[in-house]
This record gives structure tokens, C-alpha cells and sequence, in this order.
């Protein structure tokens, strides 16, 4: 009796991280509005691929113009009418994409669980659980304390500071759906500071699809295809 | 059935042992928040954000509805759509657009080697990217400057060396 139960235990356990870890392929359409500092806006629309074992990006962008961009590892390469135009550098590896978050179930935290970033402190505010981020001892990056807040234990929204303590990122994730189990925020609001200016970013995500079967060759984009 | 049950305790007192090891160490480190911190966190302000994208409404409902139309299109059909938008695209969530590179070869490099030609190659394929722009051309002027350099200091090599065969 004792060793069914157990086992019924184990195996609803390993269902939960099964259901998380079966979740692998990220497909919405997306639009990227930006207001720099100067006052001119950015605005870019297209659809966003992601496969988490392959592990690039692939941004099939409709404005401006029609491109598609491949994010591997640290480089983004862009194609117009299926000739690579260019490579760019980005420091931002696709597997620390919000995309990978997603899909791993580790938005909440903003994937600093497994950053080298601990736990400062935890405080309830209203009906936010603020949890303070502090960078590792030594750190000589530009970034300093990073604070998250969740709210009903979804992302609500994560200041950045810098090492000197001044804020200088603001994001807000609003708009959540669940697809097959994976919980997205489907608008994230940004305000960047650079001194007295301020930079704006929305991002949205509509028609998201999770585990989409197919389309192998837009998940996983053949750079030296082309 | 007794030995189950003493060995499914010992797990547990184990598990509970870990459990308060961490907890304490995590006492132990707690950063406290600052009255800031916490304000900026409860009153953020997202209306801010949403009034700074006033002046592109329409073209943000336009394209909801007309999915296939480029910038190039809508400078043809009605360009006051297009007003302060910029014809270059940016990635979403990264930090790519800035880090544009022509040919994967760094800007600095290209204005350094090839001077202004670099510079110039530069600016027409990143899409006139002015921050890569301004490395090529810091590029150019460290290159010209090393140039300079190297130059007075070959040619005061050489006058002293003349000055002192003379003497």
C-alpha cells in the first residue's frame, strides 16, 4: 500500500516536470514599438520562432521591411531575399532569451535562480512578493541589485540597477495567457534611463503557439543554407 | 513495516537538517530594501509608457489590419503615417541593432585599416548606424593619429641621426 502511494507520489511529481520540460518550441507573432531618447520611434513586426534544443531565434520580420533574422549563440545574421546581408554581434545568447524562460517555466524569477545573482531579501508589498537580487561579491559588471516582483506568483515586473544604485531599466509584465501549460506575459513595457532621458519599449506577443509541429526548417534556420 | 517507517524519518529529518542549514544562511545574508526600492517597485507607472506611443496609433492600427505593407509601401500610399518612425528595423528583447557589424568585422577596425573608406563602407551597411559609424571613424582618427605619431618620431630619429653622421 505504503510502496503504491509512493509511486503514485513520484509519478505525479515527475508529470509536473514532465509537462514543463515537454514544452520546447515558442511561435507568436510580435511587434516591437520603441520611442528613443530623441524622440523618433522604431517599430518592427514580424513573427519570433524559437526552438529551445536548437537553441536560435528566428525573427521573420514583415516592417520595415521583409527580413529574417537568425540569432546563434552570440551573433544575428540578417537576410533579405534569402541572401545574408549581414552579422551582427549580440550579447544576449538565445538560451538567456525571454523565449527559453518561457518555455522552461522560469519567467517568474527572470531566470536569475540559476544566474550567479542570490537572494537579498523578500518582501510583501500590497500584492507583490518583491524578491531583492544581489550581484556576486567581486562583481565588477555595470549592473548592480536587480529587483523583481511577482504577483500571484507571475512576473509582475524587474527594476535593474546599476553598480552605483541608480535605476536604470524598468520592466512591466502584464497581459499573461496560458498555452498548454506555459504561462505568457504577452505585453512587456520597458523604460530604459540614460541620465535625464528616457528610452520606451513595448513588445507584444499575439497568436502564441507552443510545440508547433513542422516548420523544422524556420526553428532550426540553416545559416549556410543560403 | 518498522524498518519503512525508520528509514523514511531519517530521509526526512535529513531533508529537514538541509533545509534549516539554508534557511539560516540565508538569514544571515539578507540585504534590506530601501524606501525607494519598494516605491519604485508599488508605483510604477505604466501609463507613462503607453502616452509615449500616442503619436503612432494609427500606424500601429494600420498595420493590425495590413499585415503585408513595408515602410517602402506606406511612404507610396500615405508617408503621415510614417512621421519621426525610423525606416530601420530593431530586434526585439536585445541589443543587437547597436552591435551591427559590417561583414562580422568590428567598425573600429574597418575605419583604422581602411580610413575613411572604412568609415564609409561602414555607414552604408549597417544602415547608417550612427553609434557603429562613430567607432569607424574613432578608428580612422586612431589610426591617423598613430600615423602622425609614428611619422614625427621617424622623422626626429632620422634628423638626429643625419645631425650626429655630420658631426
Amino acid at each position: 500500500m505504503y510502496h503504491t502511494i509512493l509511486v503514485l507520489f513520484f509519478a505525479f511529481i515527475c508529470g509536473f516536470s514532465a509537462q514543463a520540460q515537454d514544452s520546447f518550441r515558442f511561435k507568436a507573432d510580435i511587434t516591437t514599438k520603441i520611442k528613443n531618447t530623441d524622440g523618433t520611434f522604431q517599430y518592427t513586426k514580424g513573427s519570433a520562432y524559437y526552438d529551445r534544443n536548437a537553441k536560435k531565434i528566428i525573427y521573420n520580420i514583415t516592417f520595415p521591411q521583409k527580413e529574417i533574422y537568425v540569432s546563434i549563440d552570440t551573433l544575428v545574421y540578417k537576410y533579405v531575399n534569402n541572401k545574408q546581408e549581414s552579422v551582427m554581434g549580440n550579447p544576449l545568447k538565445p538560451e538567456f532569451s525571454i523565449y527559453h524562460f518561457i518555455l522552461n517555466n522560469d519567467i517568474s524569477d527572470f531566470g536569475l535562480k540559476k544566474s550567479s545573482f542570490s537572494v537579498g531579501n523578500v518582501e510583501k508589498a500590497d500584492d507583490l512578493v518583491i524578491t531583492k537580487w544581489i550581484p556576486p561579491a567581486g562583481n565588477n559588471s555595470f549592473f548592480g541589485n536587480i529587483i523583481v516582483s511577482t504577483k500571484s506568483k507571475r512576473l509582475n515586473s524587474v527594476l535593474i540597477y546599476n553598480a552605483e544604485g541608480v535605476l536604470v531599466n524598468r520592466q512591466i509584465y502584464k497581459k499573461y495567457i496560458s498555452v498548454k501549460g506555459v504561462e505568457i506575459p504577452t505585453e512587456i513595457l520597458t523604460i530604459t534611463y540614460f541620465g535625464e532621458v528616457k528610452k520606451y519599449q513595448i513588445v507584444e506577443f499575439r497568436n502564441v503557439v507552443i510545440n508547433e509541429a513542422g516548420n523544422d526548417s524556420m526553428y532550426n534556420f540553416n545559416v549556410s543554407k543560403i | 513495516m518498522k524498518k519503512f517507517l525508520f528509514k523514511s524519518l531519517s530521509v526526512s529529518l535529513a531533508l529537514l537538517l538541509l533545509t534549516m542549514q539554508s534557511f539560516a544562511f540565508n538569514l544571515k545574508s539578507t540585504v534590506d530594501f530601501t524606501s525607494t526600492e519598494i516605491q519604485a517597485t508599488t508605483d510604477f507607472n505604466d501609463s507613462e509608457i503607453y502616452e509615449a506611443f500616442a503619436d503612432i496609433s494609427t500606424l500601429d492600427q494600420y498595420l493590425q489590419t495590413n499585415e503585408d505593407k513595408t515602410y517602402s509601401d506606406l511612404e507610396l500610399e500615405d508617408s503621415s503615417m510614417l512621421a519621426g518612425v525610423s525606416s530601420t528595423t530593431t530586434l526585439p528583447l536585445s541589443s543587437s541593432q547597436s552591435d551591427e557589424l559590417a561583414l562580422g568585422i568590428p567598425s573600429f577596425l574597418w575605419g583604422c585599416v581602411f580610413g575613411i573608406i572604412g568609415v564609409v563602407v561602414v555607414y552604408l551597411m549597417t544602415d547608417e548606424n550612427k553609434e557603429q559609424t562613430k567607432k569607424a571613424v574613432y578608428g580612422c582618427v586612431a589610426s591617423t593619429v598613430v600615423g602622425i605619431v609614428f611619422y614625427v618620431v621617424v622623422i626626429a630619429a632620422a634628423t638626429t641621426t643625419a645631425a650626429a653622421a655630420t658631426y
